[in-house]
């Protein structure tokens, strides 16, 4: 089907918002959706089209116990004093993946936890996939390439970034590879903004990287430290 | 929907900052987005799962999963009111599908409107006399749908339904149902942007 139509592409768009695409034309049309400006702008447009329905429901205020429940499960992150642990970062250390490529990476059997002072983070893609093993002790840090790596964009470049706490603006720390393994030896500022840092995203940049030192493309990767 | 007025594009960036203080882990961030989108989003689930126990688990997770993806909205793609909309449906309708929706329907959920129209209480904030002006248009250009149109909309909509299980439902073949919400779908449209 020609989806350049706006005829053909509209309704489909309307029917996949309202959940009614279903098995392979589902899985084609998010394949488009990922891939074609046009497609992702018509469900954006559905989407928007239909959200006043959902405000038709009058506003309920819920009990103040529903905030209180959310406050205790984000939680784990502040309260048990460990800045790199996140939710996130322990359902990707449970995963067999990660610890079969955790020990492929150490040389040592898969349960074997990384050596204390060492912060290891895996970065994935917004579907779970995994891409880089990052690694940092001390002021040295390694980007290594994971499964089948992955190649940028022609003419860009995948740039790694720290996010900090406190608002603070994001640091970069480097270029990732698309193959193998790469190094960077940090500055001692970012060493010390590491140890605060809340995250870590891969943005797509111009060849060779942001040009304003702050990322400007979008984010496409993330992945956050367990601490060793 | 232009998000025209100067309230609501505040309203947005205002949004926008505490997703990215999200993304940060802080919590403040959250906090501002509960603030603005829960009672709203749980009003929408009171409708759609009928019981407050379901509704206050589907707020609690919708939140959770909005901690979670913060990094990963984007402007481009819709409002963040719209995405959490979108996040509060699709976990309310898990929740239906695990309950075996042993809930009964919603007026709205069968769209049956006019209860809902009349319902308007007094005084309110400007944005959301604007939001509650454009439902309004919504719902007028629902109106206008045939009855079985507008049922396979909000069946979906608000019910999380399939094509097959409305057929079932309005006891009628699945082709036609398609018609029905193809003709819904492009009927709406068309009234919205005349």
């Amino acid at each position: 089907m020609n989806y350049a139509r706006p005829e053909l592409l509209d309704p489909l768009a309307g029917e996949y918002v309202l959940g009614h695409l279903r098995g392979r034309a589902r899985e084609r049309f998010e394949r488009l959706l990922l891939s074609d400006v046009a497609v992702a702008q018509a469900v954006t447009d559905w989407q928007e089209r239909l959200a006043p329905l959902a405000r038709l429901a009058p506003p309920v205020v819920p009990r103040p116990r529903v905030w209180r429940e959310i406050r205790r499960r984000i939680a784990p992150a502040r309260s048990r004093r460990r800045p790199w642990f996140s939710a996130r970062a322990a359902a990707v250390a449970a995963s067999a993946a990660f610890l079969a490529i955790l020990g492929l990476y150490l040389a040592r059997p898969a349960v074997t936890p990384a050596p204390a002072g060492q912060q290891l983070a895996l970065l994935t893609s917004h579907q779970g996939t995994p891409r880089w093993l990052i690694s940092v002790r001390g002021r040295h840090l390694k980007m290594l390439t994971v499964g089948a790596g992955a190649t940028p964009p022609q003419g860009k470049s995948y740039q790694l970034w720290m996010l900090p706490g406190g608002g603070a603006k994001p640091i970069s720390l480097g270029l990732l590879p698309s193959s193998g393994l790469a190094s960077e030896v940090l500055s001692p500022r970012q060493v010390q903004a590491l140890k605060g840092a809340r995250g870590l995203a891969v943005s797509i940049e111009p060849h060779g990287g942001s040009p304003t030192g702050l990322p400007t493309g979008p984010v496409v990767y993330t992945g956050s430290f367990i601490s060793g | 929907m232009d998000g025209g007025t100067l309230g609501n594009r505040n309203r947005q960036a205002h949004l926008q900052r505490s997703m990215a203080a999200c993304a940060r882990g802080e919590e403040a961030g959250l906090e501002v987005l509960y603030g603005a989108l829960s009672a709203q989003l749980f009003g929408l689930l009171m409708r759609i799962l009928q019981r407050p126990d379901l509704a206050e688990e589907a707020l609690q997770d919708t939140f959770i999963n909005i901690w979670n993806k913060a990094s990963e909205y984007r402007a481009s793609r819709g409002t963040i009111t719209t995405w959490a909309t979108t996040i509060a449906r699709n976990r309310a309708f898990d929740i239906l599908r695990r309950e075996r929706r042993d809930v009964p329907l919603d007026p709205l959920v069968l769209g049956e409107l006019s209860d809902i129209l009349g319902s308007e209480s007094g005084a309110q904030e400007a944005d959301v006399v604007r939001s509650r002006a454009e439902s309004r248009r919504l719902a007028e250009c629902l109106q206008r749908l045939s009855d079985r149109q507008r049922k396979s909309l909000t069946l979906a909509y608000f019910g999380g339904f399939t094509q097959e299980e409305i057929a079932g439902k309005l006891s009628a073949p699945l082709g036609t149902v398609k018609s029905w919400v193809r003709r819904a779908l492009a009927g709406l449209k068309r009234c919205l942007e005349t």
